[in-house]
């Protein structure tokens, strides 16, 4: 057996006799046999060689580690890279994920995040994300370490997308591992792989969001936006004419407009200024009845008009709820986009011809400040930012279904 | 603003439509546009009925 390890090497495994071999002295010994059909094909084979942060590395070991969550178990992969000058490093894999993992200099500090604990490690802190116990599974290649099929270690991950940060510990250490995701094209172009990597399957740990950061920016954006929209309002308000053009104060007998012509037409008025909305209010003392107004606004020298109606009905009593109302005494209309020009209002109003008396007064309005189509922007502009919070938090809720603390 | 563009230009574009549409009292009308209305309206407004006169309607009541 070739050692690519050198005098680092404490463990090889013989992939043909499946023995995993004591390679420490001179005296090869035999420290385990395991069964072949436990053997497992790495994807990037033994002895291939990429470059990783400048450094070319070359795939001396590979190792398979599971997991039985609820008794369900989950297996990743492990390739042990080697450079004789820069030492060791691993490229870990589960369903199409990656991770570039090196052995910590420094001992993570404890802390909470969240509520939940955590560790804080160079002035990062990462959120505790699971805790397994994690079994050696298969072993090839060699090692810097007596490696066993079999071996069991504590495992605690903490994440920090896109890093993750593990501990690995036994009765006698405690090992802490930092990990930085890669996507399988990355692994693929580092190594010269051929073909395609394979696909990645759901989201990791550590993946780092596509929205990340994405939702924050949003809103602040949405913020500006909205005291833009506030702006408009303001300016809007400001800038319309609201010019009241007519007001008449009228009483009306239901009972002697039954008898005869009850239509009657205003005085004209003069609506000016650009082409806008024009407003007719309806105040009544309508009380336990209702009434009918058939309005039409006719342009006096063109002959345009614009037939509209407004029906006002206004009830209230007591009954076993306690006091009730219904409708209101007082409507109105927009009539939108009405050129400048005189006008003036045909009016026929209708009562019940019982209905007795009613007093109201009608007022015309030039170009009433409305926010109307602005209020309809509103949740518009909201869209987006919603929308991309909402996808950002489908995308944690992915990540974390998969922890130690996914929603119940 | 920099940072969205695309959501600056969607929001820009869809505000400047709702103010345009505020600044000229566009609307969904509730008056029916009639052309021609008889001058005579003026003398005698019973020779014109307008179109809402002809509508069904509910009152309301407890």
């Amino acid at each position: 057996m070739e050692l690519r390890g050198f005098q680092h090497t404490r463990s090889a495994v013989c992939i043909q006799c499946l023995t995993v071999l004591d390679t420490s002295s001179d005296q090869v010994k035999i420290l385990q046999r395991f069964d072949k059909q436990d053997r497992v094909r790495p994807i990037i084979p033994l002895g291939t060689r990429g470059k990783l942060h400048g450094t070319t590395y070359e795939v001396i070991g590979f190792m398979v580690r599971t997991i039985t969550v609820e008794g369900v178990q989950y297996s990743w992969h492990e390739y042990l890279l080697f450079n004789p000058y820069k030492g060791f490093r691993y490229l870990t894999t589960y369903e199409g994920h990656w991770n570039d993992v090196v052995p910590c200099h420094g001992l993570p500090e404890p802390a909470t995040s969240h509520g939940k604990p955590a560790r804080k490690y160079l002035d990062v802190v990462y959120r505790h994300f699971q805790n397994a116990v994690a079994e050696t599974t298969f072993v090839m290649g060699e090692f810097p370490w007596a490696v066993r099929v079999g071996e069991k270690v504590e495992t605690d991950d903490y994440v920090a997308p896109p890093y993750i940060l593990s501990s690995e510990s036994d009765k006698k250490e405690v090992n802490w591992s930092h990990g930085t995701y890669m996507t399988g094209a990355e692994v693929w172009r580092h190594f010269s792989l051929p073909g395609q990597p394979p696909p990645a399957q759901g989201v990791f740990a550590n993946q780092p969001s596509p929205h990340g950061g994405k939702p924050a920016r949003m809103w602040r954006t949405a913020l500006g936006l909205l005291g833009l929209w506030l702006v408009v309002v303001i300016v809007m308000g400001v800038m319309a004419q609201n010019k009241l053009v007519f007001e008449q104060t009228y009483d009306f007998n239901g009972r002697a407009a039954a008898l005869g012509e009850a239509s009657f037409v205003t005085p004209v008025f003069e609506l000016g200024g650009r082409t806008s909305g024009v407003d007719v209010e309806i105040l009544t003392d309508l009380s336990n009845n209702w009434a009918v107004f058939n309005l039409a606004l006719i342009n006096e020298e063109t002959g345009q008009g614009y037939d509209f109606g407004k029906d006002v009905s206004y009830y209230s009593g007591r009954d076993s709820d306690g006091d009730w109302t219904e409708g209101s005494r007082r409507e109105s209309v927009t009539v939108p986009q009405v050129p400048s020009g005189r006008y003036y209002l045909r009016v026929e109003p209708e009562m019940d011809a019982s209905g007795g008396m009613m007093k109201y007064t009608l007022r015309v309005r030039r170009d009433a400040p409305h926010v109307g189509w602005l209020l309809v922007a509103l949740p518009f502009l909201l869209i987006p930012p919603v929308v991309t919070t909402l996808r950002s938090a489908a995308f944690e809720g992915a990540r974390w279904a998969e922890s130690d603390y996914a929603p119940s | 603003m920099l940072k969205n563009p695309i959501y600056s230009a969607y929001s820009l574009l869809l505000l400047g439509a709702a103010a345009f549409a505020q600044w000229t009292g566009f609307g969904l009308s509730p008056a029916t546009r009639v052309e021609n209305v008889p001058k005579s309206v003026r003398e005698n407004p019973g020779v014109y009925r307008s179109h809402y006169a002809f509508l069904p309607r509910w009152f309301g009541g407890k």
